[in-house]
């Protein structure tokens, strides 16, 4: 079966959240087992977010989602003119633990675990900058057990 | 409305009325339960049965939550499950949060 390529337009609202990702995750229960759909999910919503939450200053800015989807394997795309997320950013992200000390609540991040999570719950993560727009792509296949 | 107060036992309960916690709701809800604290809760229940979806914004509302009850304090979790439950389990946030099968359980380590 070939890829089979959706598109959908939201503002930078973030009641935009829900209304996306239902519409993400109805394209990827075909292609994916339903826990691999319910991390994808997770990742996706954790992108829409930083897109909207840290993207550019103009509310009426529009963002790009393009998801592809075959059989165990969904990718989708985020376009928009966000100022880029910085490179040391994405990779601490990839570094992070989610490990912290039990003994010191009062020091517990309340923020910042959401480019982790994206990350942690994709196959593959990659993002670009071309012609003033930046394009964050993450992969979700099925994995194993 | 996303949240309804009640009593029961004795222990605070916030009954979570919404299915999806995200990054639109998170600030309603940090809100509603910072209030909650500020107005002398030191020990309440979070029933989250009807939660089928929540994000990081929203688990930083709970631990905004947590940290401001400080060391004497507890947030007890009802009812978290599938994605929810899965998003406790991978950020370990199940380390910091009493997290309890039903509401019945989490209301009686309350009273304990």
């Amino acid at each position: 079966m070939s890829p089979e390529r959706h598109d959908l337009i939201v503002r930078r609202d973030r009641n935009q959240i829900t209304p996306a990702t239902e519409w993400l995750v109805a394209l990827a229960r075909p292609a994916l087992r339903p826990d691999d759909v319910m991390e994808l999910e997770l990742a996706f919503v954790e992108a829409l977010t930083n897109a909207i939450v840290h993207g550019a200053a103009e509310e009426d800015e529009q963002i790009q989602i393009h998801a592809t989807t075959q059989p165990g394997e969904v990718s989708v795309e985020l376009v928009d003119c966000a100022p880029p997320i910085p490179r040391q950013l994405l990779d601490a992200a990839g570094r992070y633990s989610f490990e912290f000390d039990e003994n010191d609540i009062a020091a517990l991040p309340e923020s910042g675990r959401g480019l982790a999570l994206m990350v942690a719950l994709s196959d593959e993560v990659s993002y670009r900058t071309e012609k003033g727009q930046t394009r964050l792509r993450l992969v979700r296949r099925n994995r194993a057990g | 409305m996303l949240a309804r107060r009640h009593e029961q036992d004795g222990v605070t309960v916030f009954e979570i009325d919404e299915a999806r916690l995200d990054a639109a709701k998170a600030p309603e809800l940090r809100q509603t339960l910072l209030d909650a604290v500020d107005a002398g809760a030191q020990s309440f229940v979070l029933d989250l049965t009807r939660v089928e979806f929540m994000d990081s914004s929203a688990l930083g509302a709970l631990i905004s939550t947590v940290k401001r009850l400080g060391p004497l304090g507890a947030l007890h979790i009802a009812g978290a499950a599938g994605s929810v439950e899965k998003l406790f389990a991978i950020t370990r946030m199940d380390r910091v949060f009493r997290i309890f099968p039903t509401r019945d359980a989490a209301i009686a380590a309350a009273q304990a």
